[in-house]
């Protein structure tokens, strides 16, 4: 059974990063919309695997149905992105992320042997639900209410941002 | 047997190719997908923390879910911003947006 879900992980890890480096590279913007949409349902099954069942159904609902869905709706209404390919703009970006990743890998693998390695933990869902929904409540109430005050400014900055070009516009003709 | 190491080195090169994205790439959406794809690595990383050290409470999960929350809102002014931006310049290149530069 370890053997299986490990055998999971590890192809969800590699389609994770190869529908990532699609997204970014892909020729077409439809094509890496739709990579990103696959990464994140890769994403979400990492949080399956990792016991956060609550937040697989957020990261889907919210992630792919919304905002992925949004991205993809918004990419149609523009033209054919232009091929401009600057070869020293794309150099400097993979010397300054390939620096950054062998960084950040010596650090995780001088940090492993410090790191709390247990196996996987299995939370029962329903035990899960409750804990969150308490933590919520008790410790993070006014947080969530920031946050719902924050979703609610940045749909009304959205609005108004595409509002005023209309007026404009509508003023003009 | 895949450990928390697996999760980090997943969530580093995520990470690593979001910040790529942002440097290299001119069109302002593949810079949303980009940073998306940073806030995925954190996510990814706060969620594998909390699980691998349940005993610290569940606050990475909590914070995994406030991210989640906070990249639509960016998505949803982002893209606002990019349809009036093309509607303006009639292109969403970065490099050729210059009315703010003066």
């Amino acid at each position: 059974m370890s053997f299986f879900i490990d055998t999971i992980i590890l192809i969800t890890g590699i389609i994770i990063i190869i529908t990532a480096i699609l997204a970014i590279e892909a020729r077409s913007l439809v094509y890496g919309v739709t990579s990103l949409m696959i990464m994140s349902l890769g994403i979400a099954i990492m949080f399956m695997i990792l016991s956060a069942s609550y937040l697989t159904i957020f990261q889907i609902a919210v992630y792919v149905g919304a905002v992925v869905s949004l991205i993809l709706f918004t990419v149609m209404l523009f033209p054919k992105e232009e091929k401009a390919f600057k070869l020293s703009q794309e150099g400097l970006g993979l010397l300054a992320a390939l620096s950054f990743l062998s960084i950040l890998l010596v650090s995780i693998i001088s940090a492993s042997s410090y790191l709390h390695q247990s196996p996987y933990i299995n939370i029962d869902i329903q035990q899960w639900g409750r804990e969150v929904a308490k933590n919520i409540i008790d410790q993070y109430g006014m947080s969530i209410l920031a946050l719902s005050l924050l979703l609610s400014a940045a749909l009304i900055g959205a609005l108004a941002i595409g509002k005023a070009d209309t007026v404009k516009v509508k003023g003009k003709t | 047997m895949i450990n928390l190491t697996y999760y980090l080195l997943i969530s580093a090169i995520l990470f690593t190719i979001g910040i790529y994205g942002l440097i290299s790439k001119r069109s302002f959406i593949r810079l949303l997908i980009s940073i998306e794809i940073i806030f995925n690595a954190a996510n990814l990383n706060l969620v594998a923390f909390n699980t691998y050290n349940i005993s610290s409470g569940l606050g990475g999960h909590i914070f995994a879910m406030f991210a989640i929350a906070i990249a639509a809102a960016e998505a949803a002014v982002g893209l606002a911003l990019s349809v009036t931006i093309f509607r303006s310049n009639g292109t969403i290149d970065v490099t050729k947006l210059r009315k703010l530069r003066g």
